[in-house]
């Protein structure tokens, strides 16, 4: 059942065209130019601007902040936390603008916003106005400098700014919806944009409500289908409007030996950083906020957070899968001074098969020894064989304005027998 | 043919020893346990069509350039070679006919002529009750594939009184991957909780059986929940003439893993009733 985040089913964008695409920063540094057609409680979704049956998906532990093409900006962990207002998340994925986005912004590493216009850069200065009155900042102090023409600019590092921006969401936010009138339309063209967007509101509404009925309906969402009629008003063929799922990738591109390999390769290397993060996790000298820290850095590993790991045990005939997140927090709780995780040599890499989304999956299965001494000097040690899958998904990359469609590689479920105590 | 078979299979055994004890140290014999086991079905197929990719050969002509690993070792060691009551006028034949060099016999993935059985643990109000369902391979238009559930079945779950109608059967795109097999059919765990999207995971076919009517009826009124997967068994009737049935075994020897535990000859008209048998599987009989 589609859980009721009122807010989170409200930012549907589906069929909208002509609108420039979100800006996705993840954890790692990675960038990704999307249009956002939905948040779920897992994951977020998307699809190309230029080619729309092309859509994408990750978890939403693994975005830092999104921003949008007039320039607003949303941090992810906060609108999961709640702490975004609705009319401001609904306001940004429907992409309504204001008189706020009529100002240039710096934000500063200090956490302050200054709304202002934006002169110029001069060798480690930025020039700005203020009513009329001319000032400047150090570089060095500004984390992002938003432009009134809906782009912006990190003058720090993703991570950096992301702490910047998590400090400063509440007060943008709150500056942000203190001007509720729309924009007041300077040009044909903005007009134009204006009325668009409300038309383009209104229809979501509809799109919305529509949905709704057909949840009540049927008690079984799922798959409304309908004959759409595209901008020319020809009839297109039936469209799936569940915005719960994911549509296929359309363009399939082929996978060739040698990038296989390479994502192979990268799978087990997803495989060893998932384990340096359990040792991190299970390490008796680790803080709290540091173990919080890498259960958050393991999920990004996975695929979402629907992964889950199946224990069973030599000793017990039963098998309990459990959510990778609950696992890992589990795992938190036991502490040791000294862990070893130890592969043995030979590992099995499954074909990969492609699956009915398009994306590919398969596995791969090793044993491995782990080694614990906890603080009462006890030595823990047990084999075990593990069968993780792995799953190659498609996503966008923008580099020096070209864009490619690019595998990444995530783990998902993960078996695991214990073979013997040591 | 079979015994003759096994000889050579024995003796590419000692060899294989004998080198691994000369240059294999401390771990080689797990290693050389987990490269001879046959891990998944995935692994059989590739061993049954004699893969170069197959981890048992690449392993080997990396480590051992001097011993070559023929298709005959390949499936002979794909039975379990520890029952004693092959019928060997049967194995011979099976044998010759899948390695026949002329026309050899291979194994698809893909075909539909193959299915796995899982017997699922289940919570029956309240109380456990195992669950027999049967999935296949189903091929999408894009080429992707995933796996169905075809019917299920329990003596734990009475017949229904009245005739069942579904109000709902729409479809979706949430589906079992085509490497669900791999990890114990762990997914299951979500598509059994997930009614909204059940029909997602059920062919189209599912509810043509009485027993997965009930099966649904009673998991939608939230009468079963799922457990876990007890044990799997891989039904194929791909190879003319022949159905055959594909067990795990774990012990500790290089004949272990996914290995053939049942062989016998079948007409395409017997092939057929025992799929519908298979279908409506009463888990009292087999297990």
């Amino acid at each position: 059942m589609v859980k009721t985040y009122c807010i989170l089913i409200c930012i549907i964008l589906m069929d909208i065209t002509g609108y420039a695409q979100d800006k996705i920063y993840y954890k790692q540094n990675r960038i990704d130019d999307w249009k956002v057609t939905q948040i779920t409680p897992d994951l977020i979704k998307g699809s190309d601007q230029k080619n729309p049956q092309i859509a994408y998906s990750t978890a939403h532990t693994n975005v830092l902040f999104i921003f949008n093409s007039l320039g607003n900006f949303i941090v992810i962990p906060k609108l999961f936390e709640k702490s975004v207002p609705d009319v401001y998340v609904k306001n940004f994925f429907n992409k309504v603008d204001n008189r706020f986005n009529q100002f240039d912004k710096i934000i500063t590493v200090q956490n302050n916003i200054i709304i202002c216009k934006y002169e110029k850069e001069v060798d480690k200065k930025i020039e700005y106005t203020v009513a009329d009155k001319q000032a400047q900042i150090s570089k060095s102090d500004v984390a992002v400098v938003i432009f009134k023409n809906g782009e912006h600019k990190l003058m720090t590092g993703v991570d950096k700014a992301f702490k910047v921006l998590s400090e400063v969401q509440d007060l943008y936010v709150e500056r942000a919806i203190a001007v509720d009138k729309p924009a007041v339309p300077e040009t044909k063209s903005t007009q134009k944009d204006s009325l668009l967007a409300v038309k383009l509101l209104e229809r979501n509404k509809d799109s919305i409500a529509q949905q709704s009925n057909v949840v009540k309906a049927t008690g079984n969402n799922a798959t409304a289908k309908q004959t759409s009629k595209d901008s020319s008003g020809t009839k297109t063929a039936p469209v799936n409007k569940d915005i719960t799922k994911e549509s296929p990738p359309k363009a399939e591109k082929k996978l060739d030996s040698a990038t296989l390999s390479k994502l192979q390769d990268k799978a087990i290397q997803n495989i060893h950083q998932l384990e340096d993060y359990i040792k991190k996790i299970i390490n008796k000298n680790t803080d709290p906020d540091q173990v919080d820290r890498a259960i958050d850095q393991a999920m990004a590993l996975f695929v979402n957070e629907d992964a889950r790991i199946e224990v069973s045990s030599i000793n017990t005939p039963n098998i309990k899968p459990y959510k990778m997140r609950a696992y890992l927090t589990r795992l938190g709780e036991l502490k040791y001074d000294k862990v070893d995780i130890q592969w043995y040599n030979v590992q099995y890499t499954s074909e990969l098969r492609k699956g009915a989304d398009g994306f590919y999956y398969g596995i791969i299965e090793f044993e491995q020894k782990f080694t614990g001494v906890s603080g009462d000097k006890k030595l823990y040690q047990d084999l075990t064989r593990k069968t993780v899958e792995v799953v190659l998904k498609t996503y966008k990359r923008t580099v020096e304005g070209q864009t490619t469609l690019e595998w990444d590689v995530f783990l998902g479920n993960i078996g695991i027998s214990e073979t013997k105590p040591s | 043919m079979f015994f003759r078979i096994l000889l050579s299979l024995s003796c590419f055994s000692i060899a294989w020893s004998n080198v691994s004890s000369q240059i294999i140290e401390s771990n080689s014999n797990r290693e050389k346990m987990f490269v001879f086991e046959v891990k998944h079905i995935d692994e059989f197929i590739e061993r049954f069509n004699n893969e170069e990719r197959s981890l048992i050969i690449s392993f080997v002509k990396m480590n051992y350039p001097g011993i070559v690993i023929d298709r005959a070792s390949l499936v002979t060691n794909l039975f379990n070679l520890q029952k004693k009551t092959w019928v060997k006028k049967n194995v011979d034949s099976f044998f010759n006919q899948v390695t026949n060099k002329e026309n050899p016999v291979y194994l698809d993935f893909y075909s539909k002529n193959w299915f796995a059985e899982a017997l699922c643990s289940f919570k029956y109000k309240g109380k456990p009750a195992d669950v027999v369902l049967i999935l296949m391979i189903q091929q999408e238009s894009n080429g992707g594939s995933k796996w169905v559930i075809m019917s299920a079945s329990s003596r734990y779950i009475p017949p229904a009184k009245k005739s069942i109608t579904f109000l709902s059967e729409d479809r979706g795109m949430k589906f079992l991957n085509p490497m669900s097999h791999a990890t114990n059919f762990m997914s299951l765990s979500t598509a059994l909780y997930d009614k909204q999207h059940i029909w997602d995971y059920l062919d189209t076919g599912f509810v043509n059986y009485s027993s997965s009517k009930s099966f649904l009826q009673a998991l939608l009124k939230n009468q079963l929940e799922y457990q876990y997967v007890k044990q799997i068994t891989y039904h194929f009737l791909q190879v003319n003439g022949w159905i055959f049935t594909v067990d795990r075994f774990r012990r500790k020897s290089i004949n272990s893993g996914w290995l053939i535990s049942k062989l016998w000859e079948a007409t395409d008209e017997s092939k057929i009733v025992y799929l519908d048998s298979l279908l409506h599987k009463d888990p009292v009989k087999v297990f």
